[in-house]
């Protein structure tokens, strides 16, 4: 078995071996940690590395597995969580200073039940401050897109992506609230999926908004995003909002056919996407009519003012959230943009958020009704390839700069957070400059199968998931 | 909804306990007049009937 090939397997293959004992958790776990200790300086994808309980983790899952007992695909596999879950007795800063020493003694529900599927735990990953974007002094380094270290990996679960992408883990736990996980992945050639929100309990996640913070997987494949999400699924007592659903077996579908299955390409998103990422989502289209698909064109127009509605809302719930902490002695402990967002967010009267969330109201109808005419809906997953690390911390400089970078082009990602359909982000083409594009899926409330099931039929005629960066381009 | 100047902006931060630093009120007043502007459209919105609280997707029709 070649070590660095196993570094980017998908847990699918992973755990075959791992069960068959052809490969050992330890030594898995090794080549992960080294992995890290080699490329990590420059990546910045972790913020804390968990050496010591990561080897006593692949020590205990060896063990268990040569002892015939085995939890399951996530047995032994190495993986990373952002930074904003809670570790019960690891440092969890939800990448801000204000919380430079905080060491919980809880783990984030999400995290307890991967831990009781035999995961190993490689360390907790970079993002930005508070899972808002556009920070610019990040306290534990910048983190970077492997595909080209001056681009970024996506926001906010950006270690999550860049880690997943460059082989420092199998799989990563990554949080999105108006894109964090599907950003990251589209930036990064990965598969993540925004599950529906209630699907996943948000109990011991540092929170942002609490309508539209959902835990998801960041991973190589759709299959493997199945199997995650498998996991961490299903009611919690400890988060009132979580669902009582049942979760189905995410995997079992999978291989099922699309064909007659009817997708609509949102025309709003397509027309903010740059030509090269047009072009890319209408030649997936092909391949999944080629699969039997039936595609069509919808029309959701509240999607074009949707970057006004989420900041409008969720930036001021995140200003309520941190009120104490924009205050006193902690003030100058924040990145300044951070702290400039949401002294915004925390002046805005309060008849606009009232506004804002009516119109979410609207926009969820509308996105609704899109899905009563057509199974799936299909976005890019932004407008084109990863940008320059400088272009997401520059500052603005004019109220015609702010309405068209901010709000206007935020059709692709948040208008799904803001309506809570499960959303998933998957590899769908290459840009000219050789940088990964992103397809964007979108589904019923609690149908997570059929976009795992469209995006793993997409990835079983299409290479693009299988691409790998080089870690040598800077 | 009307623009802000600067001195809007430091005396309401003040109002509510809030102390941006100097350099920091010009791009505060700069996104709360680019927010009022971008939300002009979504105020012409028609929303009779529209719900103000996020509805659970356990709970959508």
């Amino acid at each position: 078995v070649n070590l660095d090939e196993l570094a980017f397997a998908p847990v699918t293959e992973l755990a075959p071996l791992l069960q068959q004992r052809k490969v050992s958790p330890v030594e898995l776990t090794r080549l992960f940690l080294d992995r890290i200790s080699t490329h990590d300086t420059s990546l910045r994808a972790y913020i804390t590395v968990t050496t010591d309980e990561a080897l006593a983790m692949a020590r205990r899952a060896e063990q268990e597995i040569g002892q015939g007992i085995y939890l399951g695909p996530l047995h032994g596999i190495p993986i990373g969580v952002k930074d904003q879950f809670s570790t019960r007795g690891i440092l969890t800063t939800a990448g801000s200073r204000l919380m430079a020493e905080n060491v919980p003694d809880i783990d984030a529900t999400v995290y307890g039940r991967l831990r009781g599927a035999g995961v190993v735990l490689l360390g907790k990953q970079n993002m930005t401050e508070f899972a808002l974007g556009g920070t610019i002094d990040w306290p534990y380094g910048i983190a970077r897109n492997p595909w080209n270290l001056s681009l970024s990996p996506g926001a906010s679960s950006s270690g999550g992506g860049a880690a997943t992408a460059a082989g420092l883990c199998t799989v990563s736990l990554g949080e999105d609230t108006g894109g964090s996980i599907r950003n990251p992945a589209a930036y990064c050639g990965l598969v993540g999926i925004k599950p529906t929100h209630g699907r996943v309990s948000r109990h011991g996640a540092v929170p942002l908004c609490w309508s539209t913070d959902c835990a998801g997987p960041i991973a190589h494949t759709a299959e493997d995003c199945a199997v995650v999400l498998g996991v961490i699924a299903g009611h919690d007592p400890r988060d009132r909002i979580s669902s009582r659903r049942p979760v189905p077996d995410f995997r079992a579908g999978l291989n099922r056919e699309i064909k007659g299955l009817q997708l609509g390409v949102v025309r709003e998103a397509m027309e903010v996407a740059r030509p090269e990422m047009q072009e890319a989502i209408t030649t997936a289209a092909r391949v999944l009519e080629g699969l039997g698909a039936i595609v069509e064109e919808v029309s959701i127009p509240l999607v074009t003012l949707t970057g006004a509605i989420y900041a409008a809302y969720c930036d001021v719930e995140g200003a309520a959230l941190h009120q104490d902490r924009l205050r006193g002695a902690h003030l100058r402990l924040w990145d300044r943009a951070t702290r400039v967002r949401l002294m915004t967010g925390s002046l805005v009267p309060f008849a606009l958020y009232d506004r804002a969330a009516r119109a979410r109201d609207v926009l969820r109808a509308q996105v609704m009704g899109a899905l009563q005419q057509v199974d799936v809906l299909v976005s890019p997953s932004a407008a084109g390839p990863a940008v320059r690390l400088e272009e997401t911390q520059a500052r603005w400089t004019s109220i015609d700069e702010v309405v068209d970078r901010r709000f206007r082009q935020a059709v692709f990602t948040s208008p799904y957070s803001l309506s809570g359909h499960p959303a998933l982000s998957t590899p769908c083409s290459f840009s000219e400059t050789g940088l990964p594009l992103g397809m964007q899926l979108i589904g019923r409330y609690f149908d997570e199968a059929t976009i795992l099931r469209v995006a793993h039929q997409y990835q079983s005629m299409t290479p693009w998931h299988r691409r790998r960066p080089s870690l040598t381009a800077t | 909804m009307a623009e802000l100047s600067s001195e809007d902006v430091r005396f309401l931060s003040r109002t509510f306990g809030l102390e941006p630093l100097p350099d920091e009120i010009e791009e505060i007043t700069l996104r709360l007049n680019a927010l009022f502007r971008a939300m002009e459209p979504v105020e012409r919105l028609d929303v009779s009937g529209a719900e103000a609280i996020p509805v659970l997707a356990d709970e959508a029709r």
